[in-house]
């Protein structure tokens, strides 16, 4: 796989990272109004993906051609027109987090790495 | 996202729609046995109306209360003959109130306000995760 290199310190991982970063927290922002629209009368899910493209787009070799795509959710609405999943928000809300902490921790590594690279220590 | 921690934001417009509501429910309970003369308007439930507020991004910045819409002024039409304020055929008036009703929305509104204090507290650690990078 090719990889991009704009200068010394980012690359194509701190790129393709950062791009994660942005889906998660654009992820986070949709399940929070999803949330807060919990029983808006015809107010539908809004589902966010970016792996997809992350993934293909890290094939191309330019992970930040990803696209963070928004989708209203095809699952069965209540009475009210409504279709939020209490249930589904709160798991997704809670994995998103841990992926979250997962990209920041990968992040950390490689900067370290520069960090010792740098210093020589 | 149109400023930095916006999440935050999106969560508070829930918990702010949610408590709007609890309130509506309040005041309907605490209403909902005013008698009034039949040639008088009954209280009117109230009932708030709620919209989602849609960003740019199309991702959703969470809900805001539109409007509030009021129940019937008729109310229901009672035989209390012995009622200070009935009319001379003994008629009064009081408001049409459901209290099982009252006690869903209750319920509802209250569950919506704690998944939205849920919401800006995951909204929270995720921003501190953030800030943390570097470290």
């Amino acid at each position: 796989m090719s990889v991009m290199s704009v200068s010394g310190i980012s690359d194509g991982t701190t790129h393709a990272l950062h791009m994660a970063i942005n889906g998660l927290d654009a992820r986070q922002q949709a399940i929070a109004a999803n949330v807060s629209n919990l029983e808006t009368p015809g107010y539908r899910a809004r589902i966010v993906s970016f792996e997809d493209s992350l993934r293909a787009a890290l094939e191309d070799g330019d992970p930040t051609s990803t696209n963070v795509s928004v989708a209203e959710s095809l699952a069965a609405t209540r009475m009210n027109g409504n279709n939020v999943n209490i249930d589904f928000e709160l798991l997704a809300e809670k994995e998103n987090g841990l992926r979250q902490r997962l990209v920041v921790q990968a992040l950390n590594g490689k900067y370290s790495l520069l960090r010792t690279a740098i210093t020589g220590q | 996202m149109s400023e930095v921690f916006s999440i935050l934001g999106v969560a508070t417009s829930g918990m702010g729609v949610y408590k709007t509501w609890l309130n509506a429910v309040a005041d309907n309970v605490a209403n909902m046995n005013n008698v009034v003369r039949t040639d008088e308007a009954a209280f009117q439930e109230r009932f708030v109306e709620v919209e989602p507020i849609v960003g740019e991004d199309s991702l959703g910045e969470g809900a805001v209360v539109s409007g509030v819409q009021f129940g019937d002024p008729n109310g229901i039409v009672a035989y209390e003959p012995n009622h200070p304020l009935a009319d001379e055929e003994g008629m009064i008036r009081r408001p049409n109130v459901s209290l099982t009703d009252q006690m869903v929305y209750m319920q509802l509104a209250q569950r919506g306000y704690q998944a939205n204090v849920r919401s800006f507290e995951s909204a929270k650690e995720a921003y501190e995760t953030i800030l943390s990078i570097g470290k």
